[in-house]
């Protein structure tokens, strides 16, 4: 991981529209968008435009630009947010990070990192299947650093209040196509 | 002129009033003289008919011989006219200073001005009743002066020279050749003798001769050669001024000669029918064709061409007549022939059948296999008739969907006994095919002379187009029928009920109960008796007609919409485990196919509705569908309560598709949250309210890609809906103007909302309210759906 310290944030006033997702955390964009079919879930549109602009103060939308576009790499929840309740021209305060001083690498990390550690510590139930999902996707080169506990797949699921067969293994066989929750 | 003054206070005030004589009297030598013997034929036919004024004629006649005899001598000869200034108001007083040029015709026209100053003092009595007849004295009084001069001496010739009854001088004058004066006359009598009826049709110079069609081409366009549509109307009215004027004085109405084929014209150029043009160019020409017919129809059906229940008691009661008379007769040729025209009568009264059509009639045993003439009697037991049943044109290719054998003919009983008229016919006829072998001329005749007859001692107007339009029209605004139900019983053609008939099937069994209730309908308002004695009026033997279709070709039943709601609800379910791209599409062909059956909407795009389109609480919304720029044809809908929470229930989830599309498809996150965000109160679209998504793009849910989501149980077009709505509404007793107000069928002078239509909203959504809810939701099944519940 890159030294935080080193890292330079700058906040810009940007059009909720022309902030996008790249394409190296699409994989993280999927897990967001798709709407988990059970568990407690409060929707984006459900919001209010005070609840989205308190969001946006609380839990910031992080992005870098590049080639003139900006795109978000953290508060990917947010931007989901201010993209469903906000007007397509509304300005959305935006924290900038030097693109130059991190590595595309370190930006995937980033981003990783920022959705494992809001939904570890959001006080809601998860869903099993987008915890699958998680696991996999963050491997654990990045739990080694936010959280070695959760490095096995028993621990990974006790913490979460689920059996390590239930995260990992119901879903395999009701969907065996899905390889992204293969056993480690 | 002060010997005038004295004179006069010898005559009877009351005879000065009789002649509408001016103060001071002009001429009063010559006319006084006259009016002596005019009055002696007054009291002439005083003797023949109970008269007002029959009590004072001896007073008034010794009178009038006083004074003539007195003033004999002072009669003057002037240069001018003397009775100038006196023609408007003292009409009688001046006709009778007018005599014949030919001696020898004096009398005849004695015993019409007899004749006319007896109708004219009952108008007078009327017009102290508040009734009007100005014009009508005036055209008589004209008619009484103008004859005295040469030209009109043969008229004059033809007329009674003998004293007669009031009648008896109306039907010499109607056997005169057919001048407007001699019309205009005719008329004032009638009105006095208070039938205020017009005389028989003229049958010299029949309506059909005249050249009325002048077609004009609709189109305006300079590419005529190219047209899409090639509509032709028939210009009207039919008839020239003059023609139109006569008729009118004559006391019809010019309405009652128009002949209904002669309405309009339509007809679509096969041969490359899109031109060249795209979809809604086409469309938007052919809706302005549309628009010119319409416009070219406006004189829809007068009540005066339908006819009065005393005239249905009276054409009713004439055959039942004829029939009897002919079953009572001894003249065996006599009875044949009243029994014939009984019989041909029959057909065009209670069939509605027309003349030329009637008398190509023929007759079986036994039911035939393949019925193919207009008019088929059947000499079963019971007896019935088979009439060829109207069908609509189709120009599309409906033969790739599931199409409903269609009947070309409907077995029809009346269920008051009037077959046994063409039965009794059939029979003494030798059971031969042709049940009216003669000449057409000879059944003309037959049926005129009946007709007149019957208009001479009743005071009807019937005419052979008036007889046979009864029924139909009684159909067509029976409780429970419709005009596309009076079409497909009678097989005739109506401009109103053209379009509907597209969207109307029904089965035999219902045809035929209606037919049987608007008979003894017809039957009870004209007290027909068709016998005495042991006769029945009601057919003995029940009539169970074949179960048939009749009508358009495609009508989905109740099932396969059932089936068609349960597949795509099912494909709702399975697109849950998808995804919600596939949720969508699935809700949003859902939401369609329930609009669709909810509300009569038009396949031919987008069946959603704008926020400024639909009322939440009350379940109003309007819809303009297929419709030409004015927005002539937009309808207010009521939406039943499921289909309004499916609705709510897609827009909710398109909440859901922004949130996914916010972060995974660009484009359908900028157009969906420009519609919902942005360009919300705009009346214009940024998108379709209904659309599916494919890859990154929005893509409108066409007819075709709607039609290409049916399952193979239900193998019907986009617009079936609208079929299946029409016709199940009409048959579970909905009223036809409320049906035709939810469906969009109305042509000028029909609108159920415009600013003088009598339409109620609240009526009109609880009458549809129930019958809605029973059909759409209780039997086939549609329910709102939410996936994310």
């Amino acid at each position: 991981m890159a030294e935080l310290s080193e890292i330079s944030i700058d906040v810009v006033q940007w059009r909720v529209e022309d902030v996008h997702i790249p394409p190296s955390v699409n994989a993280l964009a999927d897990l967001v968008a798709s709407k988990p079919p059970s568990s407690p879930y409060i929707s984006p549109s459900d919001l209010t435009c005070f609840a989205v602009r308190l969001l946006l103060l609380t839990q910031p939308i992080i992005s870098y630009e590049h080639a003139g576009k900006c795109y978000c790499i953290c508060g990917i929840r947010t931007l989901q947010a201010a993209k469903t309740c906000l007007k397509p021209d509304d300005l959305v305060p935006v924290h900038m990070i030097e693109k130059s001083s991190i590595s595309d690498e370190q930006l995937i990390q980033l981003a990783q990192s920022d959705l494992y550690l809001k939904s570890f510590f959001s006080m809601f139930a998860r869903d099993p299947d987008v915890l699958a999902q998680m696991y996999n996707i963050i491997g654990k080169d990045i739990l080694k650093h936010i959280a070695p506990g959760h490095q096995t797949k028993s621990k990974f699921a006790q913490d979460a209040d689920y059996s390590r067969q239930r995260v990992f293994y119901e879903r395999i066989k009701n969907d065996g196509s899905d390889s992204s929750t293969q056993p480690a | 002129m002060s010997g005038l003054k004295m004179m006069d206070q010898t005559l009877p005030p009351s005879l000065l009033k009789y002649v509408e004589a001016p103060e001071p009297l002009v001429e009063a030598g010559h006319i006084i003289n006259r009016l002596a013997t005019v009055l002696s034929v007054v009291e002439q036919i005083s003797s023949l008919e109970h008269l007002h004024e029959g009590s004072q004629l001896n007073t008034w006649s010794a009178a009038c011989l006083a004074f003539a005899a007195d003033y004999q001598a002072q009669a003057q000869n002037y240069i001018f006219d003397p009775l100038r200034g006196l023609y408007e108001d003292h009409q009688p007083y001046v006709s009778l200073w007018h005599e014949p040029s030919d001696p020898k015709n004096k009398t005849k026209h004695n015993h019409l001005l007899g004749q006319l100053l007896i109708a004219n003092s009952a108008c007078r009595r009327l017009e102290a009743e508040g009734e009007h007849f100005e014009s009508s004295r005036k055209a008589a009084f004209t008619f009484a002066r103008s004859i005295c001069k040469k030209d009109y001496s043969s008229t004059l010739e033809a007329l009674p020279g003998k004293a007669c009854s009031t009648e008896e001088y109306l039907s010499h004058l109607a056997g005169l050749s057919d001048t407007p004066r001699t019309a205009s006359f005719a008329v004032f009598i009638r009105y006095a003798l208070g039938l205020r009826k017009g005389i028989t049709r003229d049958t010299s110079d029949n309506h059909h001769k005249h050249p009325a069609k002048e077609p004009i081409s609709l189109s305006n366009e300079p590419d005529i050669d190219q047209n899409p549509v090639t509509s032709r109307s028939i210009k009207m009215p039919i008839h020239n001024p003059a023609k139109e004027k006569e008729i009118e004085k004559s006391g019809l109405s010019s309405q009652e000669f128009t002949h209904q084929k002669e309405h309009s014209e339509t007809s679509y150029s096969e041969e490359e029918p899109m031109g060249g043009r795209s979809s809604t160019e086409h469309l938007q020409r052919a809706k302005s064709s549309q628009k010119q017919v319409a416009m070219s129809n406006q004189q829809l059906q007068s009540r005066w061409s339908v006819l009065s229940s005393f005239e249905a008691s009276c054409i009713a009661s004439g055959i039942a007549y004829a029939y009897r008379k002919s079953k009572a007769c001894s003249d065996v040729d006599l009875s044949h022939q009243l029994l014939e025209l009984a019989s041909l009568l029959t057909i065009m009264f209670w069939y509605s059948v027309p003349f030329d059509e009637a008398i190509n009639a023929i007759g079986h045993e036994t039911m035939p296999q393949k019925p193919r003439e207009r008019v088929e009697f059947v000499l079963d037991s019971p007896s019935f008739v088979l009439i060829k049943t109207a069908r609509p044109e189709y120009k599309s290719q409906y033969r790739k969907y599931k199409c409903l054998d269609i009947a070309s003919h409907v077995s029809l009983n009346s269920g008051v006994a009037i077959e046994q008229i063409i039965a009794e016919h059939f029979k003494r006829a030798g059971k031969r095919r042709k049940l009216f072998n003669q000449s057409i001329e000879y059944y003309v005749r037959l049926l005129e002379n009946f007709i007149s007859e019957t208009n001479q001692s009743y005071g009807c107007r019937l005419t052979m187009g008036r007889i046979a339009n009864c029924v139909f029209e009684s159909i067509a605004t029976a409780p429970g029928s419709d005009i596309t139900y009076a079409m497909l019983i009678t097989g005739r053609t109506s401009y109103l009920g053209a379009n509907p008939l597209f969207y109307t099937a029904t089965n035999s069994w219902m045809l035929n109960s209606i037919y049987q209730n608007t008979c003894k309908s017809i039957a009870k308002s004209a007290r027909m008796e068709l016998a005495g004695g042991k006769r029945r009026q009601t057919s003995p033997v029940k009539f169970n007609p074949p179960y048939q279709m009749h009508g358009a070709r495609i009508r989905p039943t109740c099932s396969e919409v059932a089936s068609l709601q349960w597949h795509l609800s099912g494909k709702i379910e399975d697109a849950k485990s998808l995804g919600p791209i596939e949720v969508h599409n699935a809700m949003a062909i859902y939401t369609s196919a329930f609009i669709n059956f909810a509300t009569g909407y038009r396949a031919v795009g987008d069946a959603s509705f704008h926020s400024n389109e639909i009322d939440y609480d009350t379940g109003f919304a309007v819809i303009s569908d297929k419709d030409s720029v004015d927005e002539y044809h937009s309808r207010l809908v009521w939406i039943m309560d499921e289909c309004i929470k499916q609705i709510q229930s897609y827009q909710a989830q398109l909440k859901a598709i922004l949130e996914y599309a916010s972060l995974k498809l660009p484009n359908v996150y900028k157009a969906l949250s420009n519609e919902l965000h942005g360009s919300i109160k705009d009346k214009a679209r940024s998108i379709p309210g209904l659309f599916l998504i494919e890859g990154d793009k929005i893509v409108p849910l066409t007819p075709s890609a709607y039609e290409s989501h049916f399952p193979s149980s239900y193998p019907f077009p986009a617009n079936a809906h609208r079929h299946f709505l029409r016709s199940n509404l009409l048959e579970m007793g909905g009223p036809s103007d409320v049906v035709d107000a939810f469906m969009g069928h109305w042509e000028n002078g029909q609108e159920p909302w415009a600013s003088f239509s009598t339409l109620g909203a609240i009526d009109y959504r609880d009458i549809i309210k129930p019958m809605l809810t029973k059909l759409i939701v209780s039997r086939c099944g549609w329910n709102a759906i939410d996936p994310y519940e």
